[in-house]
């Protein structure tokens, strides 16, 4: 027997172990030779199995059965591991017959159980994974697997969210008493190394904590002794993104200890990482289809799709809403079917195209064209058409919007335009007209005043010649409001081609006429640049500028001063200034009206509209205009980069025109 | 004393007591006016000259706006027609407008006056232009 390959010993009569063979002591895990001596065999059972052991010896040697074999859990002496055993029990008689000792041989189980178990574990986990709707439901199923499988009494799941590890509220427990410890973890998040889930997740490695009234290593110390936990465990799930939970599970004391646990639930984590993982992509491709076909639904556009041959792969409400057509009809026919006919030679030809040369034209773009109700009546689309390599070739997606509306409004604005353009040339008609037909009846007034005055001058007497004097100048002062009307309405208006403008040039000859006409007056005219532009208008604007400045001045010995700078969007800006009297803070946008005077100021002359007329120029070529200045009266013009100002290399400065 | 004949082409009645009497009061000249209310008078007028003793007019001032016929219509016709086509027309108008000037140029005519709406100016513009047509013939 000693020799013998396969365990074996020798039972007495009350089943006391006489003498063991080597094999049967490596298999239960005794150190020392005859370390089993006077152990009764079921004491050497794992308790669950003891009974049954005790049974089986008791058939043998007190009811003298010659043979009896039981399966059955023992436990290895020191390392306290499960091993599995077919026990085969012999009754030895003595010579009167009566049982007197028993061999046992012991055939080892335990790789063909736990392969066996490890299956139906596996097994088991699959068949509930496979079940689940979601990758939560899956890793609660492993946890009830793993708590079913390996004797855990509780397992909960812990789920990386927003940088720390957050408690599932689903979990599974067998038996009572696990809900405060529960709630305790949720009551926790945890950071990365942080708690037994949390240093799990930072390691990325199976974690056993032996006993958890360590209070150092174990926070939930409290609840978990409660429940009466002895042992916790924080296992990682680990996909190719990296840890995608961590299970965590709890073993009562009565169950804790059984080496190899840690190890087999690892092993169930590492299967189930790449689950969780597949089962997460396909619920956030689901949810993002869900996402889609809401927003597909809920458009006003028609959103429509095709296979490469042309055939309708999708349709949407606003599709059925804009032809006519529901889903089910339509889906799986041509897309001719919306085409009117005179368009589906072009659309087959399209087509064909992109089959062959695999791209689309039209893909990426907005068209506009005609689409085809079922009633057979047409309307304006714009259609913007994207594709993408289907599994089946190249498929196209469609948005098409029905813009008869704006084709409405379009043709609308249209014709007020073209209206807006009538009004506009007649007002011009209007204006030139009124120029010649408002004069000529002043050119009679006046010339004959001029006859009244030559004729019957002596008979009116002083009185009745200034009266002459005062029609005169009223109707003169009539004639140049006719006259700045008039240039108001011609700016930008007058097909004048741009051109180069010296702004220099121009300020200096109106500055030395004004001056010619004023002596005492001071001019400098500063470096300005050449311009393109209408060149009456810059002169125009710069006249106006200038009397203005010498009319209202108000007072004789006036320093005026035209200047200009470049400004860093590559405009320019003008300022003409003069140390007058100046215009009042609150006045100063209200002189750029039409026919805008200060009152008060009896002295001036003109009608009014010069700064207006200044304006005006100034924004047609896109610029502003306003008035600065403390001390005096400070124009400024900012004009666009558009007048495309060059700068001269000289600078001109003080008393360049006087 | 110089003579001169004008046909005023005008049909404004102000303007042409206007013009009349500025013409009338040029000094050291005998002017005589004669009027044509539109373009087709005045085609008339300047037909008929011909067989009259004087023969045409010396100066024909002519109104750009009238009735009928346009006043640079009418001068196109006067400078088509072989007997008229050297006359003087100075286009006497209200327009300011320069392309109106350019485009009454450009059509033959003489000169171009810009009516003034001063009265003193107007007269003296007139007869300026008297003064210098007037020179120029016996």
């Amino acid at each position: 027997m000693e020799e013998a390959a396969s365990p074996a010993c020798v039972l007495d009569g009350h089943g006391r172990i006489i003498v063991a063979n080597r094999a049967l002591e490596v298999l239960l895990g005794v150190g020392v030779a005859g370390g089993l001596t006077g152990r009764s065999l079921p004491s050497l059972a794992y308790p669950p199995d003891e009974e049954l052991a005790h049974a089986a010896v008791q058939q043998v040697l007190a009811e003298g059965l010659d043979r009896c074999q039981v399966e059955g859990r023992w436990v290895r002496i020191h390392s306290r591991e499960l091993v599995w055993g077919a026990w085969d029990l012999s009754l030895v008689r003595d010579r009167r017959g009566r049982p007197e000792l028993a061999i046992a041989m012991v055939r080892d189980l335990t790789e063909m159980k736990r392969s066996d178990h490890e299956r139906r574990f596996f097994q088991f986990m699959f068949k509930l994974i496979g079940e689940a709707d979601s990758s939560h439901q899956v890793l609660t199923a492993a946890v009830q697997t793993i708590c079913h499988f390996t004797r855990c009494a509780m397992g909960q799941v812990w789920l990386p969210a927003g940088g720390v590890l957050v408690c599932s509220p689903s979990w599974y427990c067998s038996g009572y008493g696990f809900e405060k410890l529960h709630a305790a973890s949720e009551a926790v998040n945890y950071e990365l190394g942080e708690g037994l889930p949390g240093l799990a997740w930072a390691k990325r490695q199976p974690l056993l904590l032996e006993d958890i009234r360590d209070t150092g290593r174990f926070d939930r110390a409290i609840a978990a002794q409660r429940a009466g936990v002895r042992e916790a465990m924080a296992v990682p799930v680990t996909g190719a993104e990296g840890v995608v939970a961590v299970l965590e599970l709890f073993v009562t004391h009565e169950r804790a200890g059984e080496p190899g646990r840690l190890g087999r639930i690892a092993r169930v984590a590492e299967e189930l990482g790449p689950l969780v993982e597949r089962r997460r992509a396909n619920e956030a491709l689901a949810a993002s289809q869900e996402r889609f076909a809401a927003v597909t639904e809920a458009a006003v556009d028609a959103i429509v799709s095709a296979d490469s041959s042309g055939r309708l792969l999708t349709w949407n409400n606003g599709a059925e809403r804009m032809f006519g057509w529901t889903a089910d009809e339509i889906v799986g026919r041509p897309l001719t079917v919306i085409i009117p006919e005179r368009f589906r030679q072009l659309h087959s030809d399209g087509i064909a195209r992109v089959r062959r040369t695999g791209t689309s034209k039209l893909a990426g773009q907005v068209v506009e064209l005609s689409g085809l109700r079922r009633d057979g009546s047409e309307f304006p689309i714009e259609l913007s058409i994207g594709s993408w390599n289907g599994p089946e070739g190249i498929a196209f997606s469609g948005v098409l919007r029905d813009i008869t509306e704006r084709k409405r409004a379009e043709a609308a604005l249209a014709g007020a335009n073209r209206e807006l353009e009538r009004a506009n040339a007649e007002l011009e008609t209007l204006v030139y007209s009124a120029s010649h037909d408002l004069k000529s009846p002043m050119v009679s007034l006046l010339g004959y005043l001029e006859y009244l005055r030559l004729d019957y001058g002596e008979v009116l007497g002083r009185e009745g010649n200034r009266y002459l004097d005062r029609m005169a100048d009223s109707t003169m002062y009539m004639q140049q409001l006719i006259h700045d009307l008039i240039d108001l309405s011609r700016v930008g208006r007058s097909g004048v081609e741009p051109t180069e403008v010296d702004l220099g040039r121009l300020v200096r000859a109106i500055a030395e006429d004004a001056g010619a006409a004023n002596p005492a007056i001071e001019f400098r005219v500063g470096r300005l640049p050449v311009v393109t532009g209408d060149p009456v208008g810059f002169r125009q604007l710069f006249t106006n500028l200038i009397e203005n400045a010498v009319h209202h001045g108000g007072h004789a010995d006036l320093v005026v001063a035209v200047d200009g700078r470049a400004v860093p969007d590559g405009g320019v800006e003008l300022s003409v200034r003069d140390n007058g009297r100046g215009i009042p803070r609150e006045h100063r946008e209200r002189v750029f009206g039409v026919f805008e005077r200060l009152e008060g100021t009896s002295s001036s002359a003109g009608t009014g509209m010069g700064l207006a007329i200044c304006r005006k120029i100034v924004e047609v070529l896109g610029g502003g205009i306003g008035i600065e200045g403390d001390r005096g009266t400070d124009v400024r013009i900012v004009l666009p980069a558009a007048v495309g100002a060059r700068w001269p290399s000289h600078e001109l400065t003080a008393g360049a025109s006087r | 004393m110089r003579s001169l004949r004008v046909l005023l082409v005008e049909d404004d009645p102000d303007h042409v007591f206007l013009v009349r009497r500025a013409l009338a009061d040029l000094p050291g000249a005998a002017v005589t006016v004669e009027v044509a209310g539109d373009g087709e008078q005045a085609l008339e007028r300047l037909a008929r000259s011909r067989f009259e003793a004087g023969g045409p007019p010396q100066l024909v001032l002519l109104d750009l706006k009238m009735p009928r016929m346009a006043g640079l219509e009418l001068l196109g016709r006067i400078r088509a027609d072989e007997a008229t086509r050297d006359l003087p027309v100075v286009v006497l108008t209200s327009s300011e407008r320069q392309e109106d000037r350019e485009e009454a140029l450009r059509q033959g005519a003489t000169w171009f006056v810009c009516k003034p709406t001063d009265g003193r100016r107007f007269r003296s513009e007139i007869q300026q232009l008297g003064d210098r047509w007037a020179g120029s013939t016996p």
